[in-house]
């Protein structure tokens, strides 16, 4: 039993036909949840998406900074209210938590329509990820499950910024032993978030020392088609 | 930086599920590492676990009253440091499946 578990040799075997399978899975996980979230609805218009709960606060904050009123997303009295008579998804209101250089991203999308908006702002996040990820793993079969990766599908229904934060470490993963310096602008981007990233700077100042860091397979890769 | 992606998760005191999109680049270096050689004892549990975990961590946690992803990313810190410590192979083992 122990060793069933430790050797997982059920998960292996057949590998490829089994990842087949699982993002189905996950995928249908993750319709079940949002269904199950489309409970009470209180306001006046039903709402369209059951996630995207930490977006209201993104789309709103970049609205008021659309309007001149940047300072006001940090007003809660006037975001909350800002969310709640847009009302697109019902539910609380969240603050918005991000500092200043986030409200020019959110002010980006906040001119489109709320769900297009969701999408290009998680888009916007998403697609470098995953570009960073499939340096990574080149691999053909790894597309699928990194695209329904329970975590990718997740930060994609609640329309929070785990994208752009996870970009920022895949691609200062990618760039950091041939482009440092792009490395560093990657890792700036957790501006956004600072408390994911007490630990960069140790981690540089450490350097070559530290576990981890990409194989060189895309590199020697490219090389052999040239 | 695999390294730094888990330690950044387990240093915060203030992290959401959603957060944990950026174990993925650990999983996928672990991933490519053993495409690239093989997988060692407990990683395919271990990938799949935390492949999983969100789905799961915020209701498991509630049930339990115990937070599941902290010691689970502690394992995956540890299976990052032995594939960081394993000399790299010359030449690449090609083991038939299963004939370890």
């Amino acid at each position: 039993m122990l060793a069933a578990l430790r050797d997982a040799n059920w998960l292996t075997a057949r590998a490829g036909s089994r990842l087949r399978r699982h993002p189905g899975a996950a995928a249908a996980g993750v319709r079940l949840r949002g269904h199950s979230g489309q409970g009470a609805p209180g306001g006046a218009e039903p709402a369209p998406f059951t996630g995207g709960h930490g977006f209201p606060a993104v789309l709103h904050a970049g609205r008021l900074a659309r309007a001149g009123l940047a300072v006001d997303a940090y007003r809660l009295e006037v975001l909350t209210k800002a969310e709640q008579e847009a009302a697109v998804v019902q539910g609380g209101s969240l603050p918005f938590l991000y500092p200043p250089p986030i409200l020019l991203l959110c002010a980006a999308v906040a001119g489109l329509p709320f769900a297009i908006a969701w999408l290009a702002f998680e888009a916007a996040g998403l697609v470098p990820l995953v570009l960073a990820l499939r340096r990574l793993l080149p691999q053909r079969w790894a597309l699928l499950p990194l695209l329904t990766a329970p975590a990718v599908l997740m930060n994609l229904g609640s329309g929070q910024t785990g994208f752009y934060t996870a970009a920022s470490f895949a691609w200062a993963a990618v760039l950091l032993d041939r482009r440092p310096a792009l490395a560093g602008a990657a890792l700036g981007v957790l501006v956004a978030k600072p408390h994911l990233a007490v630990l960069v700077p140790v981690a540089l100042f450490r350097g070559a020392a530290l576990a981890g860091g990409p194989p060189p397979v895309p590199r020697r890769r490219s090389r052999c088609a040239a | 930086m695999a390294a730094l992606c888990v330690t950044a998760l387990l240093v915060t005191p203030f992290l959401y599920d959603y957060d944990l999109v950026i174990a993925a680049p650990a999983l996928a270096w672990i991933a490519a590492e053993a495409a690239r050689d093989r997988l060692l004892r407990g990683e395919p549990v271990l990938l799949a676990v935390l492949y999983f975990l969100p789905f799961v961590a915020v209701a498991l946690g509630r049930g339990l009253g115990v937070p599941l992803a902290p010691p689970l990313l502690l394992v995956l810190l540890l299976a990052i440091d032995r594939r960081a410590e394993q000399p790299a192979r010359a030449v690449p083992a090609v083991l038939p499946q299963g004939a370890r």
